[in-house]
């Protein structure tokens, strides 16, 4: 039954997979209560170019692909504090402008075909054991940070105003949260891909609001959603040969459209 | 009844300014707070009582003028858990936020506890004290956006008092909340000022707050045009404005 553990590469993609699956939603959980969900869209699409960059240059793209993610997250959040631009103009300049860059890049490179399509959609097989090493580090330095700033967060999400004159650091705080969420979309290209990793961020919070449960019993919730989900979705990839990110976000959404059904 | 102490003053706005860009919505507004007051700041809509409140919290930074808390220049300030706020986020909370009661009420012990330190036994106590003190201990389990407004007001308290403030600032705390639930929401907001010697600062447009209940009124249209006792007050054209008995738009 448990064949597939017999492959080296079904367990890295296992072990990386876990990792992503617990980060996701602990930072999607306090990006859709803000509505800021799109930003996870845009993070991704940041993230190709890095990948371009990487491939184009022979640099692994996951660090590549976290340079850019993290760099540019800053600068969005510093625009969309200096109100010059509106927050989700800022979004939008990001998404179209990353995907003309990355798109360039591409070209000049001819392409990167099997590659490129891999981290697209992502693969059980695009993980290297460098990869776990670095993605199981930076993910438990995410997971830290989150837990370490919890109260804040949580105190951000619900009233920011009475946050601030509570005396909390809320710009730091913010421009942290954003920075983490950048992280975690570029740890999570190689197994779900850059256009689907912005479902597994946002389809397990989504689900578990469904509940209506306190703010703690939502995250578990959205954790045991997005678990399920991932490591369901990569085992069904190895016995179908499918992509991975496809395969993990259908069950993610077909958790959700349960979760819509039975509690209407 | 409150003891105000006039020896002791705890905020004090000193000739304080603030613009919007190139519009003044505050001019040259002084007004000292003493430990014990219940002060309600009225005035004509568009007047600047939200934004001096906001300058008040740090929110805003004035153009010109000063800001003190408990004799410390506001950016010098360290000592916020003294003071609670409740803005007018619960008359229009997000009624899909997952948050039980007792999770909101806990937020306010938040400003008392350090970086790595998480809520213990006596953070619980203070919640659980806070919420049989507005009355909402039965509810805690509820999800927040699952009350009336009324009782979502009271919860807001609640998490100010878990924090165990000596200033509590509200802005327009009643807006869209029904008149019986206005008064016994004021009601609360009395007897924390009168049994707890909270000082309470409140912009506020309910006349029979600043007729019955408020120690101090300060009316604001830009400049602080009236601050004082309410029994003059009620007696001035500014209170016959708010009152609709002139034709001005309150």
């Amino acid at each position: 039954m448990f064949d597939f553990l017999q492959y080296a590469f079904m367990v890295r993609a296992l072990e990386v997979g876990t990792i992503i699956a617990l980060i996701s939603p602990l930072i999607g959980m306090f990006l859709v209560l803000r509505r800021y969900s799109l930003i996870a869209d845009t993070l991704s699409h940041i993230s190709l170019a890095g990948v371009a960059i990487g491939l184009l240059f022979g640099v692994n793209p996951l660090f590549t692909a976290i340079g850019a993610a993290v760099c540019s997250s800053v600068v969005i959040e510093r625009l969309r504090l200096s109100k010059r631009v509106y927050g989700e103009s800022a979004l939008s300049i990001f998404l179209s402008g990353s995907l003309a860059v990355a798109i360039i890049l591409i070209s000049l490179a001819h392409g990167f075909s099997v590659d490129l399509f891999n981290y697209l959609f992502g693969s059980i097989v695009t993980v290297k054991q460098s990869d776990v090493y670095a993605i199981l580090g930076i993910g438990v330095i995410v997971f830290a940070v989150v837990l370490l700033i919890y109260k804040e967060l949580t105190y951000i999400t619900f009233d920011e105003e009475a946050a601030q004159v509570g005396g909390i650091p809320t710009r730091f705080i913010n421009t942290l949260v954003i920075a983490l969420a950048a992280l975690t979309v570029a740890l999570a290209i190689p197994i779900v891909g850059i256009l689907l990793i912005s479902a597994l961020i946002v389809i397990p919070v989504v689900t578990a609001l469904q509940f209506k449960e306190g703010f703690l019993r939502t995250i578990v919730y959205a954790e045991c959603f997005s678990l399920f989900s991932v490591i369901a979705g990569i085992i069904v990839s190895y016995y179908f040969d499918l992509p991975a990110g496809g395969a993990i976000v259908v069950l993610a959404l077909v958790f959700f459209v349960l979760s819509l059904i039975s509690k209407k | 009844m409150s003891v105000t102490d006039h020896s002791h003053t705890i905020i004090q706005l000193s000739d304080v300014s603030f613009a919007y860009g190139d519009e003044m919505v505050l001019e040259h507004v002084t007004i000292p707070v003493h430990r014990g007051d219940y002060l309600a700041i009225v005035g004509p809509n568009g007047g600047g009582k939200s934004t001096l409140l906001r300058v008040l919290l740090g929110l805003e930074t004035p153009r010109s003028g000063s800001v003190s808390l408990f004799g410390q220049d506001i950016k010098k300030f360290k000592g916020w858990k003294k003071i609670g706020y409740v803005s007018q986020l619960a008359t229009h909370i997000d009624v899909n936020f997952p948050m039980t009661v007792q999770e909101v009420v806990l937020m306010g012990r938040f400003p008392r506890l350090g970086l790595l330190q998480l809520p213990g036994k006596k953070d619980h106590e203070a919640v659980e004290n806070a919420l049989k003190e507005v009355g909402m201990w039965e509810y805690r389990d509820r999800r927040i956006g699952d009350l009336s407004g009324g009782q979502k007001q009271r919860v807001f308290i609640a998490r100010c008092l878990a924090g165990e403030p000596e200033v509590i600032i509200l802005d327009e705390p009643t807006v869209g909340v029904d008149v019986k639930t206005q008064k016994q929401f004021y009601a609360l907001l009395q007897k924390l000022n009168t049994t707890m010697n909270l000082t309470l600062i409140l912009v506020t447009h309910e006349l029979d707050v600043v007729d019955h209940e408020a120690t101090e009124i300060a009316y604001i249209n830009k400049t602080l045009v009236y601050h004082g006792v309410p029994k003059n007050f009620v007696h001035t054209e500014y209170f016959a404005r708010l009152s609709g008995k002139e034709d001005v738009h309150v």
